[in-house]
């Protein structure tokens, strides 16, 4: 399936030649999960990010859909 | 340790040893404790009776990191409760410095008295007229304080707004710059300071009174332990140092909880203008400072030094509540114009969530309209100037409200809520509706829970629980002196076991987490005390009516927790 991924934060500086206008275009297997992609993005666990799906916060074990816009944030605590 | 007791009625100072019952207390456990055992709750806010509480945290005195925070605490001129605003920049280490566990203002001096509380190296203390300084603003005020006193002091003070006794005055504090940029805004305390007749503090950092610390080699190998945790957090050790707290403005529109257009849409369209990133890409083309340390024995750095396309200064601290007040609230999708608003907010010395707020409620009652940032900058420009309107901006929304006859005003008890709506983040509103000090997001911000999926934000269930357990921390930490942007390392193992230590370092016996939950309590239970003793019920611990009636896109909720359930949000 195919997905666009936007990042913020210092997230972007760790992608090198991220254009944040247009974010990223992946692919991954049908049934893969938050876990997956960020995994494939290298990012682990202890990176503590959030992913944010259609408004909701989805959980690492949560499957993507086909065509799923995601953005990715690092964990904020308030401000 | 001792308490300067400045008597403004006979312009007296007195020293006195700490009392003992404000033994070990610092930063928001004195103030809120203090304050409730010396104020007569039904007091006039503007009045002899009530008192003006400046508290270092228990821990300013020491050498640990990031408990640079100063407690202003009084009753509430806007709120009519107890109140504690807390600030960064420079006074805390340098009254701890003192040796001085608070500074307690007290009655009121005849119409027209204006003085400057000075402390010297030595310690010691007198008043000295302000007249020469009378309605000028914090920036040229604090420029010839230190020009007059010396660049080697800490400043207090308030602008125009805390002379004319606005409910939305704040007090400006130095930065390590000598900058009045940062702001104890919530809760109308520069009108205090105004009321007693006092427009600076200058503190002389100089004086270093050594701390007591009972095993000084365990104190620092637990700081070291500690500042180990707060770099490692995501939070305070990579988005704070690169974005501050504007990092937030992404994510919180991403899941539709901006209160944007004066809280009638839960994302801001065109957010992406006023977002962390982009104003760190703006900061840094500019060649401003994208990160920048603000206050004594900071390690985190989320300040910033917003410049104009010339590198000019325009202001220091942009910060998410403010780009959220000033720009989500109103439309002003532009941040230049929050910069000068947030210099201007400063420099007049008021608030930049309550004007923000209430510049907003002036726009959706139609006065001026959404997105117009010249208007924005002359209305709140009308603060110093003393008109009439000015007079109403700076008294919050509430003011603004009645002025022109709105009925969506979103505060709890007369102060503005935070960048968090209610509806998208239901927990934020036990918060909003039960925190002792009206609506204040600091005093228990769930947005970690959130974020982590502890919780979820639309739901109710676990909301009130997760309110009362912060609302009883953000009390314990507010009274250490510690920067909440200090705080995420407590959510590591690691930085619970360095902290605990570390405080049973300095007292020189056991702490735990449950003690550090004891004091929660106990300064929680002070500040409701008072509050009920001042007239307030739980019918005031309610939000405005409209989040009850009005859905919020994008997920077109409403606020949904039961009144009963609020009620129980600090039982504890």
């Amino acid at each position: 399936m195919n997905i666009t991924v936007k990042l913020f934060g210092t997230l972007t500086e760790q992608h090198s030649g991220y254009n944040p206008e247009e974010g990223l275009f992946l692919w991954l297997p049908d049934g893969a999960t938050v876990k997956d992609l960020l995994e494939k993005l290298g990012l682990s666990e202890s990176d503590r990010c959030v992913t944010v799906v259609n408004g909701r916060v989805e959980k690492r074990e949560n499957v993507l859909g086909d065509g799923a816009a995601v953005s990715i944030f690092q964990l904020v605590t308030g401000g | 340790m001792k308490l300067l007791r400045v008597d403004m009625t006979s312009r007296s100072i007195r020293s006195e040893e700490v009392p003992e019952a404000y033994v070990g207390l610092g930063g928001r456990g004195m103030t809120s404790i203090l304050v409730g055992s010396e104020v007569p709750p039904t007091c006039d806010p503007l009045g002899a009776e009530n008192k003006l509480v400046f508290a270092p945290g228990f821990l300013s005195s020491t050498p640990f990191s990031n408990t640079g925070r100063l407690s202003i605490g009084a009753k509430s001129p806007l709120t009519g409760t107890i109140k504690e605003s807390n600030v960064g920049g420079t006074a805390a280490e340098a009254i701890a410095g003192q040796g001085i566990a608070a500074i307690v203002v007290e009655g009121k001096p005849g119409a027209g008295e204006l003085g400057i509380l000075h402390i010297d190296e030595k310690g010691e203390a007198r008043i000295e007229s302000a007249a020469q300084y009378r309605n000028l603003r914090t920036y040229e005020t604090a420029e010839r304080l230190l020009k007059a006193y010396g660049e080697k002091n800490s400043i207090l003070v308030i602008g125009p707004a805390g002379e004319y006794m606005l409910e939305s005055a704040s007090v400006q504090c130095t930065d390590v710059e000598g900058r009045p940029s940062r702001a104890a805004g919530r809760g109308g305390m520069g009108a205090v300071m105004g009321a007693k007749g006092l427009k600076a503090i200058v503190i002389d950092k100089r004086a270093k009174s050594p701390a007591v610390i009972a095993d000084p080699e365990a104190f620092k190998e637990a700081s070291k332990q500690y500042v180990a945790a707060v770099k490692s957090h995501p939070f305070s050790g990579q988005a704070l140092p690169a974005l501050g707290t504007a990092v937030l403005v992404g994510i919180i529109n991403s899941i539709g909880a901006f209160p944007s257009y004066n809280a009638t849409k839960g994302t801001l369209e065109g957010w992406e203008k006023i977002s962390g990133e982009t104003m760190a890409k703006i900061i840094k083309e500019r060649g401003g400072q994208g990160t920048h340390r603000a206050c004594s024995k900071c390690i985190v750095h989320c300040s910033n030094v917003y410049v104009d396309k010339k590198s000019g200064y325009v202001t220091s601290g942009l910060e998410y509540e403010t780009i959220w007040a000033m720009g989500g609230m109103t439309d002003i999708k532009d941040l230049d114009y929050i910069a000068r608003l947030d210099f201007l907010s400063d420099d007049i010395g008021v608030d930049t969530m309550n004007t923000g707020v209430a510049l907003a409620v002036a726009m959706d009652a139609g006065h001026i309209p959404f997105g117009d940032g010249e208007a924005a900058v002359k209305m709140v420009s009308e603060i110093a100037e003393g008109t009439e309107f000015g007079k109403v901006l700076g008294n919050g929304p509430v003011a603004v409200g009645k002025y022109l006859n709105h009925h969506r005003i979103p505060v709890v008890k007369k102060q503005s809520i935070a960048g968090y709506d209610p509806r998208g983040m239901q927990g934020m509103g036990a918060t909003y509706a039960t925190s002792p000090m009206g609506a204040d997001h600091t005093a228990g911000n769930l947005v970690d829970a959130y974020m982590e999926g502890q919780l979820d934000p639309l739901g109710t269930e676990g909301h009130v629980e997760a309110s009362r357990n912060a609302q009883i921390a953000i009390a314990a930490l507010d009274s250490t002196g510690m920067c909440l942007m200090a705080g995420p390392a407590l959510s590591m193992p690691e930085g619970v076991e360095a902290f605990t230590k570390l405080v049973s370092a300095k007292i020189g016996k056991p702490f735990t987490m449950d003690d550090f939950g004891a004091l929660g309590k106990r300064v929680l239970t002070a500040e409701l005390d008072f509050n009920r003793r001042a007239g307030f019920t739980q019918k005031d611990d309610r939000l405005p009516d409209f989040f009850r009636k009005e859905p919020l896109s994008p997920h077109n909720r409403v606020f949904e927790i039961e009144d009963a359930d609020i009620d129980k949000t600090l039982q504890f």
